[in-house]
Formats: structure tokens, sequence, C-alpha cells
């Protein structure tokens, strides 16, 4: 009888530290995760000529997938820089693109390991009579499937991952751009604007914004400062433009590294005229605005009145109770 | 006036100053005490120009000598693999499956999508679908939905969809980038656009840096009575894309 209770708790005791101890394999849902490198590629090319460019693609997901590539061409969907892309538009200058791999073409399924990465040589020929003019495209990476479980009911999900082509096709090297600054204004309904003055609270911190508008046949840039100056002494405030593209014919909305505002922080000593400036100045684009600001201590004299009123009210309470 | 009143005058002035004074911006990086020459932040990037072309390379990238010292001409074309963090987008769950549905009783599943910028400055995601939840080998449809009557939804405008005698299929997003002001609580849903009829629509985006920003995309599928019995199925897209 000790035998088998020894036997039955010596088999409970293994079949547990099995349970603990082991690793226990868990059902996972398939899940995907795309990498590409580099995110954007910026060229200026002359007809007749042709680059190339190498596209890093890195398969993060826990299973080999078969991955697509395409080129899409695009156009500036808002203020911020998004492209506009649609899977399905096309574009005749598409046929400028091809992949250099030996293996991979575009349009052509093709397998990558999990965890694993590889390399899209992307080749652009630009004929000798192309036109001169910009050409925005998406390099487009999808993962791939033509079936569908059929025990699924529900929906079958894809991931596509891309990488923006802005290239110009031009004789000069930094084709010429016209670029102008529009709507550089303070924070809406921190100011109050007599003729061409913004008047300031010089203790409430406030914000600048503004557009720059790419009015030229090729890519600007905004490589520039915001400045904020006295009696066009020394600025201030000094800060760096965020260096973005503006695509031709649109507009970008300019800022900072942290903001797409220009923030700034007045000081209580911050009384008079002083000029906010924008300066872009790059190979090919140059544009500057500059807008007259008055800062006052606009809270702190509501502040003054306030507490004048407040001890006279108290005064001529406390006088007529004496009496 | 005595001197205690100048005192009181003096307290008042600043609690007053103080209580008409807005909200201030701690966290930002901008004082009058330093600043920051456009120069030494030149995420722009280099640029190589030859005879017969110039080159840019990725908004984010800080070292511009970096072209010139890899050798751009030593690699026969091939500009240098840049070692700087790659855009990367995951999504959870690739196969959203309601299982048996039962008419009136909506039925729902999630995935999370994951996005790093890396050194892309902005991006958004979007999606697409191929077509409704249509049966295998056949033409019956799940209708895609509308929300509710009071407030019917659009594939760029979500609504509220609460009531369980509205059928059909959208979904709905919360977390990171989403946009709150259209996604405003989880009964806010939209139907998917379709492929060939309509332009893939935001669900995600960010006009600077996202560090592993993460949205929860919730499916609902509602059928009626009458519905054909059968499996349904569909294929989604989601596509992320940097900002240029």
């Amino acid at each position: 009888m000790k035998k088998i209770i020894f036997f039955i708790c010596a088999n409970l005791f293994l079949v547990s530290s099995i349970y603990v101890y082991m690793p226990i394999r868990k059902a996972q849902a398939v899940d995907i995760g795309l990498s590409i490198y580099p995110p954007l590629v910026k060229v200026v090319i002359k007809p007749g000529k042709n680059i190339t460019q190498v596209f890093k693609i890195e398969n993060r997901s826990t299973d080999t997938k078969t991955l697509l590539a395409r080129i899409i061409p695009f156009t500036s969907a808002d203020d911020f820089g998004n492209p506009n892309i649609n899977p399905g538009s096309t574009a005749p200058w598409l046929g400028y693109f091809s992949l250099a791999n030996s293996k991979i073409s575009l349009d052509q399924p093709f397998e990558l390991k999990a965890g694993q990465s590889d390399q899209l040589i992307l080749s652009v020929n630009i004929p000798a009579d192309a036109p001169l003019k910009d050409l925005y495209a998406t390099l487009l990476v999808t993962s791939y499937s033509n079936t569908i479980d059929t025990k699924l009911i529900g929906s079958s999900v894809s991931a596509t991952i891309g990488s923006n082509l802005l290239i110009s096709v031009s004789v000069q090297g930094a084709p010429p751009t016209i670029l102008k600054i529009v709507n550089f204004l303070p924070e809406s309904g921190k100011y109050l604007k007599i003729g061409d003055y913004y008047f300031l609270d010089n203790i409430t911190p406030v914000f600048f914004t503004a557009l720059a508008k790419n009015d030229g046949e090729y890519t600007a840039e905004t490589k520039g400062v915001f400045k904020i100056s006295r009696n066009e002494q020394s600025p201030i405030e000094l800060q760096s433009v965020l260096p973005q593209y503006v695509l031709s014919r649109s507009q970008r909305r300019l800022g900072t590294l942290t903001d797409s505002k220009f923030y700034f922080t007045p000081s209580f000593s911050m009384i008079g005229i002083h000029s906010v400036e924008l300066d872009i100045r790059s190979e090919n684009s140059n544009a500057s605005s500059k807008i007259e600001v008055i800062f006052f201590p606009g809270k702190i004299l509501i502040g003054i009145i306030s507490a004048l009123i407040f001890i006279r009210l108290i005064l001529r309470i406390s006088s007529r109770t004496k009496y | 006036m005595k001197f205690s009143h100048l005192i009181l005058i003096t307290i008042l002035t600043l609690v007053f100053t103080v209580s008409f004074s807005g909200s201030s911006y701690a966290d930002t990086l901008f004082s009058n005490s330093f600043f920051i020459n456009s120069s030494t932040v030149n995420i722009g990037g280099g640029q190589i120009y030859s005879p017969s072309f110039g080159l840019d390379t990725t908004v984010g990238q800080t070292a511009q000598g970096q072209f010139g010292e890899a050798g751009f001409v030593i690699k026969a074309g091939f500009q240098y693999v840049h070692p700087f963090t790659p855009f990367t987008f995951t999504i959870s769950n690739l196969d959203i499956n309601f299982g048996s549905l039962v008419p009136g009783t909506p039925s729902t599943a999630t995935n999370i999508l994951s996005v790093t910028t890396g050194s892309a400055y902005g991006y958004a995601v979007k999606t697409i679908a191929d077509h409704a939840l249509r049966i295998i080998n056949g033409v019956t449809t799940i209708p895609n939905t509308n929300c509710d009557l009071a407030s019917p939804c659009t594939i760029t405008d979500a609504s509220p969809w609460t009531d369980d005698a509205r059928y059909g299929f959208g979904y709905s997003m919360t977390g990171d980038d989403v946009d709150t002001t259209d996604f405003v609580n989880s009964t806010y849903f939209r139907p998917f656009p379709m492929q060939g009829v309509d332009s893939p629509a935001i669900i995600m985006s960010r006009p600077g840096i996202a560090t592993d920003s993460a949205a929860i995309t919730t499916y609902k599928v509602n059928v009626s009575g009458s519905q054909a019995a059968g499996t349904y199925q569909n294929s989604i897209q989601y596509i992320a894309i940097p900002a240029f």
C-alpha cells in the first residue's frame, strides 16, 4: 500500500514539475512587422541619366512573409507632408522605375523569412526626352496572400509599408522654386491687432504659426531660422526651422523639431515693439516674412486695476460700517 | 494711503495677475537663455552633386559628412546603407475571426497597430478593404455599417453605433495618434472604404516623431435574422507611409 501511495505521489510531483518548469507553448495570433529604410529619398537628376537606390526591408514577424513591392504616384495630402496615395493609381512615368535585384521584381511576390532583411535595389532611368518636372512616387511593400483561410469568418488583414521618392528631373543641380511664407501669425485668440501691429501680453507664452507655399515647379526645402529681435539688434530668440520638403504647387506648415509651431515665452521685461521674422534659405529656396508685435503688461495692468477696485470696495464698505 | 494698503495692493496685484494668466508650456524646450543654430540641427540631410545628378538623403539624418566618407561613387551608384532607425509598422493579429455570428448580437474583435517613424518625420496609417464582408463563392454581402440612424457615419466620419437593430460591418479606433475628435469614444464607428470606389481613409497620423505609437482597432459586425448563412470574408489593408 505504501508503495502505491509513494508511486502516485511521485507521479503527481513529476507531472506538476513538468507543468511548472517546462515552457508551455501558447497559441499565438498571426502577426506582422515590417520596416523600411530609408523612408525618404530626394533625387535631382538630369534627363538621360540613371541612379540606383538601395532600400532595406526587414521582416520583423514571427514567420516567413510573402511580400510584393510596387511603385505608385502620390500627391500632397495636407500641410503636414503626408502623401495622398491610392494603391490603384498609376502614371506614365512609372516605367522609369525597376528593381535591379536578381530575384525580386516590381509587382512580383517574393519571400522574406522571419527576422531577416533584404535589399530592394531601385533603379531610376530617366529617358533623354523626359519632361523637366518633379515626380513623386512611393515604394510600397505589401504583405501578400492570394488565399484566405476558408475557416475564417471575418477579415484577413495585410500590412503595407512605404518609402517616398521625390525626384526632380532637371538640368540644374538646384532647380529653381518660388517659395513664399504665408499666414505668419501669433496664436489665435492671444493677440489684439491694430493696424499692422499685433499686441501680445508680455508674461503669457505664445506660439506663432506659418505656412511655406511653393508656387514653383520643383520641390523646395525649408531650412532657415525663426527670430525675435528688438530694434534690429541681436536676436532675443532664435529657433531653427525644421528642414522639410514642400512639393511643387503645395504648401507646408513650418515648425521646429518638436512641433509644427514656434513657441515663445516672453520675459517680464519685454515691453515694446519687437520684430518676429521667418527666414528660409536653401540652395533653391529663399523666402522671408516679418511681423511687428508689441509686448505689453496686459495681465499685470488688469491685475493692478482689479486690485485697486477691490481695495476701494473694501475701504468703502469698511468706512460705511464705521458710521 | 497707509503702508498696509500698499502691501495689500501688491499682494492683490500678484493674485489677480496670476489668476488671469493662462496655461504655461512647461514642456517646451525653448528659452531665452539658449538658442539652436540651424546648422547644428539639420535633419534635412546632405546633398551630393555631380555633373549628371544630385542626391539628398533621408530627412532625419544628422551627419551630412557621411556621404563623402562612405564613398557614394565607390559603391558604384549605390547609395550607402544608412545606419539609422528604419520606419517600422506592426500589426498584432492578421486574422480577424468573429466565429459564429448571432443575429442582432454584435460580434467584435480587435488588433493593435504600431508605428515607429525612425528617421522619418511624421506618418499616416490608412486603411482600405477589397470589398464588403462577402460569402465565399457567392455575391451575398454583409453591408458596411451606416452606424445609428440618428447620426449616420461615413468612411471619414465616425458616429455612434449602439443600436443592435442596425446591421453591418465597421471599425473603431482608440489609442495613440488617433483623431479623438472623430473617434470620440468606443461607440464611434466608421465603415471601411472600398477598393476601386473610395480612397484609403486615415486612421492614425502624427506630424512628428513617433516611437512605438500604438492604436487598437475594434472590428464590429452585426447581422439581421434574414442574413444568409455561410462564411463571410474580406481583406483589409493597412498602409503606413512616412511623411516626406
